[in-house]
């Protein structure tokens, strides 16, 4: 398990906090927002992905999408999974934390705070 | 279990509307921390919205930063103070309580935060009187919905959470 906040050690030369609420069954507009991501990395920025809410199901209906990505990108894409909403669906984290850093909401409010940082949240 | 909770009395509206337009402004606290802006949409149960939207205030709040709540739509309930909800009933008979509601959440925020003015909860007025969610808690403000795009525009870090 992995408590610790990621990108706090991050050098300031931009990043894009990108939070998804959706699992993939539940809109198809989910898999717009993973493509709004690939953009952005493709384009050489750098990104964070933040799972929280049914976004969290990706990881068990889909988790090949989110693997490629970061497979991929390995260099500029973070993928953080909300603690919380994997406590309220039952799923392990530790299963998670092998692949994903598990994180507070307080690391994401801090990495939200941050100047350098343009935050989006998809409803 | 229907009273309505002696905490959360009716507030004039004008007097709320009053000390609204005259806290307009969301500026960065003198602290330096950045100022978030939260913009609430849609209906409150809808979906896990508003468990993350207490979760993000509580948590910028605990970090020192000034945090400003807009309620647009149906999340303009969120803050009634005619909100009731079932007790515990997982409680011991001899200790169940109501549950708190959402309007008694926002009053626990205001009680620890509020001493530097750092936290404030809007209500939009178009939205509040087209769904007749009128009667606010005390700590709500009412405000005009052009003063939105105002507080937006002044914090640091805005986001806005559901559809309306």
């Amino acid at each position: 398990m992995n408590q610790a906040c990621t990108n706090q050690d991050v050098v300031s030369s931009g990043l894009t906090l990108l939070i998804e609420t959706h699992s993939p069954w539940e809109s198809n507009d989910s898999r717009d927002f993973l493509e709004i991501a690939r953009a952005l990395l493709e384009a050489g920025q750098t990104v964070h992905l933040h799972l929280i809410q049914n976004a969290v199901l990706w990881l068990q209906q889909e988790p090949r999408a989110i693997n490629d990505l970061q497979t991929q990108f390995a260099h500029l894409l973070q993928v953080s999974v909300d603690d919380l909403s994997l406590d309220l669906r039952g799923l392990p984290r530790a299963s998670v934390a092998a692949l994903y850093a598990v994180e507070k909401i307080d690391c994401l409010v801090a990495t939200m705070a941050r100047p350098d940082v343009k935050t989006i949240w998809h409803s | 279990m229907n009273s309505v909770n002696p905490m959360t009395a009716h507030p004039p509206l004008s007097d709320a509307t009053a000390a609204a337009a005259a806290n307009l402004a969301t500026t960065a606290p003198a602290t330096g921390k950045a100022s978030f802006f939260f913009g609430m949409m849609g209906a409150p149960f809808q979906s896990e919205t508003v468990t993350s939207l207490f979760r993000m205030v509580e948590s910028a709040l605990a970090q020192g930063h000034k945090v400003t709540v807009w309620n647009c739509g149906f999340a303009t309930g969120l803050s009634q103070s005619t909100l009731v909800r079932p007790r515990d009933f997982f409680a011991p008979k001899d200790q169940q309580v109501q549950n708190p509601n959402t309007a008694e959440m926002i009053q626990a925020l205001f009680r620890r935060y509020d001493k530097g003015e750092q936290v404030e909860w809007l209500v939009c007025r178009y939205c509040m009187e087209e769904r007749g969610t009128v009667h606010q808690i005390p700590q709500a403000k009412v405000m005009i919905p052009f003063s939105f795009q105002t507080c937006l525009s002044a914090a640091d870090v805005s986001l806005v959470l559901g559809v309306k």
